[in-house]
């Protein structure tokens, strides 16, 4: 199971960020609350090609 | 002021540090996530994740399997590139009080030397640790490896060589002591697999990654023994299954000057501290001044009126 703290990135998704980069990022640490149209959400569970 | 019941000088390779007690690679963020739990200047030293030249976006999910034990991981190297990294991880850990050592892992000379040459002229890096992993963990590779990251490194900033298991890690210690090592660490995971019951497949999105925690600590320490045995001389780090003071206490004995901590920190991010304290109970439960006083000790025969 992932940490909860940050520590492992165990618990990352795809997120766009405001420059338009597809960042792996966290759940526990950079949310848990996103943007709901910044999710990729057909590619969760993967990593997209252009992410970073 | 340090608490004197933590105060653990020791020195490694050149760094002079509160404490035996440092992280490993990989398992303590970038440092701002732990800086809430745990005084990142207490530490032995905080080592970063793995950077590689071009940023990682890593592995799949899940990175992070339970196993009895320990856990399985694979993160796939997750991490910023050196330019993200000294623009926006570096410069953090270079205002703490803290003694930063960076992880690097490179698929070339001409990449390492790049790492070595960037990481090493940055302000706040006390030392550069070289993630020798698959080819480079054959003494010849990791012997040119480390010579190229020395020559870019400068003298006052650590090169330290952290190896994965198996039966050459004395060749392979050998080897980067040779070409400029200030100082081997013991051991990366040990490679493992298991699988999830719904898919019938692998259960890292990875495929295959490496086991860690309490369950591989006989594994590190038998690593750290062999290698002090061969290579008495050479400073140690001992990684892998640490998670009591004791555990740290026996790194020592195996003969590692320092001991870092790897999956502990994801159930018990304030386990440096813990630890350095329960090593210092340890210590002087037993009369022990300093753990450098023990460094190798269980190597020695028993005396006859030994305590």
């Amino acid at each position: 199971m992932p940490c909860g703290t940050g520590l492992c990135h165990g618990c990352v998704l795809p997120v766009v960020g405001e420059d338009g980069v597809t960042r792996m990022v966290r759940a526990c640490a950079e949310g848990p609350v996103f943007r709901g149209d910044r999710v990729r959400w057909a590619d969760l569970g993967t990593v997209p090609e252009d992410a970073r | 002021m340090t608490d004197p019941t933590t105060d653990l000088p020791t020195t490694l390779a050149g760094m002079t540090m509160p404490s035996p007690v440092m992280t490993a690679a990989g398992c303590a963020g970038t440092g701002r996530e732990l800086a809430a739990y745990v005084d990142l200047g207490a530490l032995g030293a905080f080592t970063t994740r793995t950077i590689t030249l071009d940023p990682r976006p890593g592995a799949p999910a899940p990175r992070v399997v339970d196993t009895p034990g320990g856990v399985l991981t694979g993160t796939g190297l997750h991490n910023p590139g050196l330019q993200g990294f000294l623009a926006t991880e570096l410069p953090w850990l270079a205002q703490q009080r803290v003694r930063t050592v960076v992880s690097i892992t490179a698929g070339s000379l001409g990449e390492y030397g790049e790492l070595a040459r960037r990481i090493g002229a940055s302000p706040g890096v006390s030392g550069v640790e070289v993630n020798l992993d698959g080819l480079d963990a054959e003494p010849y590779q990791a012997g040119k490896v480390l010579h190229v990251v020395r020559r870019e490194v400068p003298r006052g900033v650590a090169v330290l060589a952290k190896l994965g298991p198996g039966p050459g890690v004395v060749d392979v210690a050998r080897s980067a002591m040779k070409n400029g090592a200030d100082a081997v660490v013991l051991v990366h995971g040990f490679p493992g697999l298991l699988f999830d019951p719904a898919t019938l497949r692998p259960a890292l999105g990875a495929g295959t990654g490496a086991v860690s925690g309490p369950a591989v600590l006989a594994q590190a320490l038998r690593c750290v023994w062999d290698v002090h045995a061969a290579l008495p001389d050479v400073p140690l780090v001992g990684v892998g299954g640490v998670r009591t003071g004791f555990d740290a206490l026996q790194m020592l004995l195996a003969g590692a000057t320092a001991v870092q901590l790897g999956s502990v920190l994801l159930l018990d991010p304030a386990a440096p501290q813990r630890i350095a304290a329960e090593l210092a109970e340890e210590l002087s439960a037993r009369g022990i001044q300093s753990p450098a006083d023990v460094v190798g000790h269980g190597h020695q025969p028993i005396e006859g009126n030994h305590p």
